[in-house]
């Protein structure tokens, strides 16, 4: 036992590095996966800027505007239907259906998505994923003038073939889409 | 007392790890300069979304909102005007580019749609908003 006392006599001169590459190797493993963790994006229309004198064409008779519309208590509405988060993606695909059997006159599939000023801007991205889940052609079109929120009513939906035009919204235009969904 | 001998003249069996030190000291150094760079806009808290994508192309003009509802053009320490935002959206549709809009999760909407007012405004035709991607599934 005391040979071991002797061995060790004398102050160590050496500084125990050891904690220190510890925590080095942690930082470094931190930064080497926060690195790759870069921004991913959606892509989104914006309205086309239209001189005023150009803005009132009359739509099409027929035609049919969805409008995905986010209040300030983060519930969604498509029209005038309140939709939960069970049924939304059941609904927005019943929607989808509906313009896409309209796409001959009608262009492409466009969804208008409007939020309240009050809601959440994570509620908003939360709307619009799962627009983006329920079908990847649909072209969503942000609205830059806010709509008042629509009465709740269940009446119309698009199987029975009860959707009217809805809110005011920006026409849809039927050139490809810059930002094309994925 | 035989011991002491033992102890200078033997094989060391502990490795040495300075060049160890001296490569993860580097390598932690490059990362913790070239993270900010890599990272574009205002630091603001993204949302999550699941159809979040990478897009090829040139590299986007970045507008941020922040939490407390004010607009940075790209790393300016100042909030833009409508003007100059209006005048960035113009050249990076000129030149191709996306605008990207960087929003904080906590901002309210109504702090964003002016900004896509004024991207509408500058004759794009649409937008990108930035988030983080929710992996798995």
């Amino acid at each position: 036992m005391g040979m071991d006392v002797g061995t060790k006599k004398g102050p160590r001169s050496d500084i125990n590095i050891t904690p220190l590459v510890d925590v080095v190797l942690v930082l470094l493993i931190i930064f080497m996966v926060l690195t790759p963790l870069m921004e991913k994006e959606m892509g989104v229309r914006v309205p086309e800027d239209t001189p005023p004198e150009m803005q009132n064409e009359p739509p099409p008779p027929d035609l049919t505007q969805i409008v995905f519309k986010v209040d300030e208590n983060s519930n969604f509405h498509i029209n005038n239907e309140t939709v939960t988060d069970a049924n939304v993606q059941e609904r927005l695909k019943a929607y989808y259906r509906l313009a896409k059997s309209k796409e001959a006159t009608q262009g492409p599939p466009v969804i208008f998505f409007d939020a309240d000023d009050k809601t959440k801007y994570v509620s908003a991205v939360k709307a619009l994923d799962a627009i983006r889940d329920s079908a990847s052609g649909w072209t969503i079109g942000m609205m830059t003038e806010s709509i008042k929120s629509p009465a709740p009513d269940t009446t119309s939906a698009p199987d029975g073939g009860g959707v009217g035009p809805a809110a005011p919204a920006p026409a849809p235009t039927t050139e490809p889409a810059r930002e094309a969904p994925k | 007392m035989g011991m002491d001998v033992g102890t200078r003249s033997g094989v060391r069996s502990d490795i040495n790890i300075t060049p160890l030190v001296d490569v993860v000291l580097v390598l932690l150094i490059i990362f913790m300069v070239i993270t900010p760079m890599l990272q574009r806009g205002k630091s603001v808290e993204l949302p999550k979304a699941k159809h979040a994508v990478s897009k090829e192309g040139p590299e986007p003009a970045f507008v941020s909102v922040t939490k407390d509802g004010l607009v940075y053009l790209e790393q300016d320490k100042t909030p833009a005007s409508d003007q100059q935002l209006i005048e960035a959206m113009k050249q990076a549709g000129a030149e191709g580019k996306r605008v990207m809009i960087k929003a904080d999760t906590e901002t309210e909407y109504g702090k964003v749609r002016p900004v896509m007012n004024l991207a509408s405004k500058a004759k794009l035709k649409g937008v990108s908003l930035a988030a983080e991607e929710i992996k798995g599934k």
